[in-house]
């Protein structure tokens, strides 16, 4: 499977969805229409998926993506940027399993493209903060019953 | 709300200071190990760190620097992968070779303890010019390295030294 967000070179545009493209072994390199679509919708800049599974057991794939959320969730993508979200689909389906957005402890912020990394059952995202926004953070994602010290939520 | 630097003494080029992260998914003695590359402001240049988590992003280490304390000019866009072996690879813009401390020239660093010690290799002996980007607020975003094998890292980032326009150029370290 290949998991793409098309984006858009001008900022303020529609927001689009994550797709999920069968891949054959011979042919045009990437099949149209898309096997499957998140219904949640990104604005630029579109998310960089990463694909974890619970090691080779069927059907356990999970499709990772890094939202830079725009306030208001805007259809025009116009507004400025918020805090980032994590998303997580079933990787056959892109059914959303899980978004951070809900999340009281709201994260960094994202910049650009980047790509979340996945190891060992944790999630982990390169973020922003600070006064200014612009100070390096990492935050981590798993199951709360690993964590000693416990989960912010 | 800013949300990114701007690189100093050129005409405020925007350098993201989005953190890198690596791990080790080998079988060596430092599996299991998480490092993040970043960048800070000493108060007077860009100093690239490395921090490393040994359980699973708990707890964290100290910065490590991965330049030389006789580097004192700026180094930014560093970009950070692990090799199947565990080796830490490390890339990034450095104008320590520049007296004015504009220009600037590609360099790398492995690890091979862990991330406790970053050899410095110069990947680039021909110098680089923000101002050459052809935009007056960016030379770009992105700097970026992978591994290919064991013995090869690649490193790709924005060069200027053709003195005209940046350009996409790769290099790296092959290891034997």
């Amino acid at each position: 499977m290949l998991y793409y967000s098309a984006t858009d070179a001008n900022i303020n545009v529609q927001p689009l969805p994550i797709n999920a493209y069968q891949l054959g072994t011979s042919g045009r390199p990437i099949p149209s229409p898309p096997t499957a679509s998140t219904a949640a919708l990104f604005c630029n800049y579109a998310p960089t998926p990463a694909v974890s599974s619970n090691g080779t057991i069927a059907g356990s794939g999970i499709v990772w993506g890094i939202e830079n959320p725009k306030s208001g969730n805007p259809a025009n993508c116009k507004g400025v940027y918020v805090p980032a979200a994590l998303h997580a689909f079933n990787a056959t389906t892109l059914q959303q399993l899980y978004t951070s957005g809900a999340l009281t402890t709201k994260i960094g912020f994202v910049k650009g493209f980047p790509t979340p990394t996945i190891f060992q059952g944790q999630v982990y995202m390169g973020t922003t903060a600070g006064p200014d926004n612009n100070l390096p953070a990492v935050d981590v994602f798993g199951l709360c019953s690993t964590v000693p010290t416990g989960c912010l939520q | 709300m800013k949300s990114y630097w701007q690189l100093p003494r050129t005409k405020g080029d925007r350098v993201y200071n989005y953190p890198v992260i690596g791990v080790d998914n080998s079988d060596g003695a430092h599996s299991g190990n998480l490092y993040v590359v970043m960048y800070t402001w000493t108060g007077t240049h860009l100093q690239v760190q490395v921090i490393r988590s040994t359980d699973g992003g708990n707890t964290w280490s100290q910065p490590v620097l991965v330049t030389p304390p006789s580097d004192t000019h700026d180094q930014f866009f560093p970009a950070l992968s692990v090799s199947p072996t565990g080796l830490v690879g490390v890339s990034w813009l450095d104008r320590r070779n520049d007296p004015a401390n504009i220009d600037y020239q590609a360099f790398a660093a492995i690890s091979t303890d862990g991330g406790l010690t970053f050899p410095n290799t110069q990947l680039t002996k021909a110098f680089s010019n923000p101002n050459q980007s052809g935009d007056p607020n960016w030379m770009g975003d992105y700097t970026g390295n992978t591994w290919a094998g064991e013995n090869e890292f690649i490193a790709a980032w924005m060069d200027s030294s053709n003195g005209t326009d940046m350009q996409e150029v790769i290099g790296g370290i092959r290891l034997h």
